[in-house]
């Protein structure tokens, strides 16, 4: 990533991901056409609903296509948590009972949200209304985007 | 274990994206290298990090995850699990 945004900078963003293999295998291959910095995946990637580690493996196969399509670069996940990843699915609430998620893609933690420092721009992405509050409480017990603190107070104001 | 023979490889969100990232693999050895090897293009020499390594219970899948920092912003780096790579040949 560059350090100032002196080029266009690009993403793909996505989400409600595991349907079934082939769909996911095209829908990954789609995302590397336009050569993205990052891919913002935001919830339901692999529908473990906390418990079927079998579709982090299906996931997990079919994600290097999006990235070693032409270039054989990587792309950077920045990922969100749904409630598809937790145990309970519709009815989940805490974020803590995402088995597979928190581990293989532990940046997210118990947050149900994260920001993205682009250059000079924040990029703030949460996830779906059950975990909302979660979301909030957090921002209140301090937390704020690294480096635009102001521009945080102003959204929750 | 071969080098295809791994379940996921994906990169996440460092602390600082433009220096730095973050290379996590699955698969299913608990015994297999925990380390990564990393430079950035056109460099010669390769540089070396070890990755932290848990299972994923209740499942047998093995994480391992790395945060190489100290990168250059906008600019491909390249990194392999496992053995040092090998000089490329004349």
């Amino acid at each position: 990533m560059p350090a100032r945004l002196q080029r266009p900078v690009r993403f793909v963003a996505g989400g409600d991901m595991l349907h079934d293999r082939s769909a996911l295998d095209w829908m990954n291959l789609c995302t590397a056409k336009p050569e993205p910095d990052f891919a913002l995946l935001g919830g339901d990637q692999a529908y473990d609903n906390g418990v079927v580690a079998t579709s982090w493996i299906d996931w997990l196969g079919s994600w290097p296509k999006a990235g070693l399509a032409a270039d054989r670069c990587l792309r950077s996940l920045v990922t969100v948590i749904g409630n598809q990843e937790v145990c309970g699915g519709h009815n989940a609430r805490q974020v803590r009972d995402s088995t597979y998620f928190s581990t293989l893609l532990r940046r997210s933690g118990e947050r149900s949200f994260c920001a993205v420092d682009v250059g000079t721009t924040c990029l703030w992405c949460w996830s779906t209304p059950g975990t909302r509050s979660l979301w909030l409480d957090c921002s209140r017990n301090g937390w704020r985007p690294r480096s635009h603190p102001a521009r945080a107070s102003d959204f929750f104001s | 274990m071969v080098a295809h023979d791994i379940v996921g490889l994906y990169v996440t969100r460092p602390d600082d994206p433009t220096t730095g990232a973050v290379i996590d693999w699955v698969n299913l050895y608990p015994r297999h290298t925990d380390t990564v090897w990393y430079r950035a293009e056109g460099a010669d020499e390769w540089s070396s990090a070890e990755a932290d390594h848990c299972q994923v219970e209740p499942s047998l899948l093995q994480w391992r995850r790395v945060e190489i920092i100290g990168l250059t912003p906008d600019r491909t780096s390249a990194f392999g699990i496992g053995s040092k790579p090998e000089p490329a040949q004349a």
